[in-house]
């Protein structure tokens, strides 16, 4: 086991601050993949859209890892951590993160094919422009307005709420409430 | 033999030595990672394209040629070169603002072709106004305090991100990020034509936050898993740099619900609509003093200077 360094305690205080780190970022990618299985399981109960990412599944196989990581820090800077517990900590490591790769790549196979034959159509005009944004797929076509890009948290959000309230406005309605809000953005940017 | 002191300055010079071989690493890594983006004006742009013309050794006349040449493939860039040569004539400073994204663009893809100094550039209309956007290289940095408007009115924004002493891997994946993310958002902007440049650099300035905090984690857990090992072999190595993976993902999926460049971009926004009715209130002002002066130029010096004024009727 490595020596201990002069800057070792205050290495201390930097492992509690990234076990702390590591325990919310478990609890973030086990809170998304819960929300997100939960959709696909209602998949008919999804009056509006499906926000359908291929990293959550993948993450949640992966999330062990931090819990085994927080161990190896604290025991490593609080205790005396033994050899085998961290060869441990690496093999497993590596076949969870080898798991959760074949994961994204299946995944990406199937989940759009999925979430198609559900009656469901890819929306990119309401997804966040960035890399690993999740794709959003709309119930019906016409939801997919060409400006929807400028307006797609308020529509994103009225969507939601319409569906907590369980209301079921017409194509026409939810058409005219898209164009509401873009004609609304449009007067305030000019 | 050696003395304590001796020891002691041994120590001190090999402790000096790493500090200015650290210095000189956080230097070149903040180099390397440095990412400058231009937003200029029309007026702006076409100063800095006649500016690099004149730099690889065009004469007034050959940039005359080159104009209209390519004003061919656009009629309205030769009118914006006509009204420049007039402005440029009567001695006068700035040009209206005449010139269409179709125009600029000529002009832009004309520069990418020759100079190799516009490899990434983007053409936007905000507000009526068109802006064009730059990715910038220390090539072309010359040129941009060269011109008269860029050297009086920067509008520069720039994003310096570098580390230190980081594993190269963790180092190559933030690079990526980066590069990734500028990409993201100029092939966005492309095909959503109502965005801003305030979308695309607030855009890449929140992807940059999140790539940034997603490799201080990475690092951080490198410096603990690391410490007291003099070699770390590929296992662990590896297992850090999913982590930052990790990291950034669940980032960018929370960023789903904060927005955080969209909140970057309507700051931009609010800041840019503050200046402009700012200058225009200064503006205003100006004229009006303008006018007060030439009605009565004893009332307004006896009104600047705050001397009083009596009279003895």
């Amino acid at each position: 086991m490595p020596q201990q360094s002069a800057d070792f305690e205050r290495k201390k205080g930097l492992a509690v601050l990234l076990s702390f780190v590591m325990l919310a970022m478990t609890a973030g990618y086990a809170f998304f993949a819960t929300e997100f299985l939960q959709q696909l399981v209602s998949i008919d109960k999804q009056a509006f859209y499906l926000r359908v990412s291929m990293m959550f599944i993948p993450g949640l196989i992966a999330a062990p890892i931090f819990l085994m990581s927080i161990y190896i820090m604290l025991r490593r800077h609080f205790g005396n951590l033994p050899e085998q517990h961290f060869t441990l900590w690496v093999r497993v490591s590596l076949v969870l993160l080898a798991l959760a790769f074949m994961m994204r790549i299946l995944l990406g196979f199937w989940l759009p094919s999925y979430v198609a034959a559900n009656g469901f159509t890819q929306c990119s005009k309401l997804e966040n422009p960035s890399p690993f944004a999740s794709q959003v797929w709309v119930r019906q076509p016409q939801y997919c307005h060409e400006l929807s890009y400028l307006v797609n948290v308020e529509v994103l959000e009225w969507f939601d709420e319409q569906q907590a309230l369980g209301t079921k406005p017409s194509v026409e309605e939810v058409t005219a409430q898209i164009e509401f809000f873009i004609d609304t953005q449009k007067r305030q940017d000019h | 033999m050696k003395t304590l002191h001796d020891i002691q300055r041994t120590n001190q010079i090999r402790m000096q030595a790493q500090q200015n071989q650290q210095k000189e690493a956080l230097a070149k890594a903040l180099a390397a990672n440095s990412h400058t983006l231009f937003v200029m004006n029309d007026a702006e742009f076409l100063e800095l394209a006649l500016n690099i013309k004149r730099q690889q050794g065009m004469q007034q006349a050959q940039i005359n040629a080159w104009m209209k040449q390519l004003a061919l493939q656009n009629p309205a860039l030769g009118q914006l070169w006509e009204q420049y040569n007039e402005r440029v004539k009567m001695f006068m400073s700035a040009i209206p603002v005449t010139a269409d994204a179709a125009a600029l663009a000529v002009l832009a893809k004309d520069l990418s072709k020759s100079g190799n100094l516009l490899t990434k550039y983007q053409i936007k209309t905000y507000h009526g106004r068109t802006y064009v956007i730059v990715k910038g290289y220390p090539a072309l940095r010359p040129h941009l305090t060269g011109t008269r408007y860029l050297a009086s009115h920067p509008k520069v924004v720039s994003m310096g991100i570098g580390k230190m002493d980081a594993a190269k891997a963790i180092k190559g994946g933030f690079i990526l990020s980066l590069v990734l993310s500028v990409g993201f958002h100029a092939v966005d902007q492309l095909l959503n034509d109502q965005k801003t440049w305030h979308d695309f650099v607030g855009g890449v300035a929140a992807d940059v936050i999140y790539a940034g905090a997603a490799s201080a984690i990475a690092l951080g857990f490198l410096s603990i898993i690391a410490g007291g090992y003099a070699t770390l072999i590929v296992g662990p190595l590896l297992i850090v740099v999913a982590v930052g993976v990790l990291a950034t993902t669940l980032f960018l999926l929370i960023d789903e619900h904060v927005q955080l460049g969209r909140h970057i971009s309507q700051m931009l926004s609010d800041a840019q609509n503050q200046i402009e009715s700012d200058i225009m209130r200064a503006e205003m002002k100006s004229k009006r003093l303008k006018t007060k002066w030439n009605e009565d130029t004893l009332t307004f010096l006896h009104e600047l200077f705050a001397v009083p004024k009596w009279s003895l009727q």
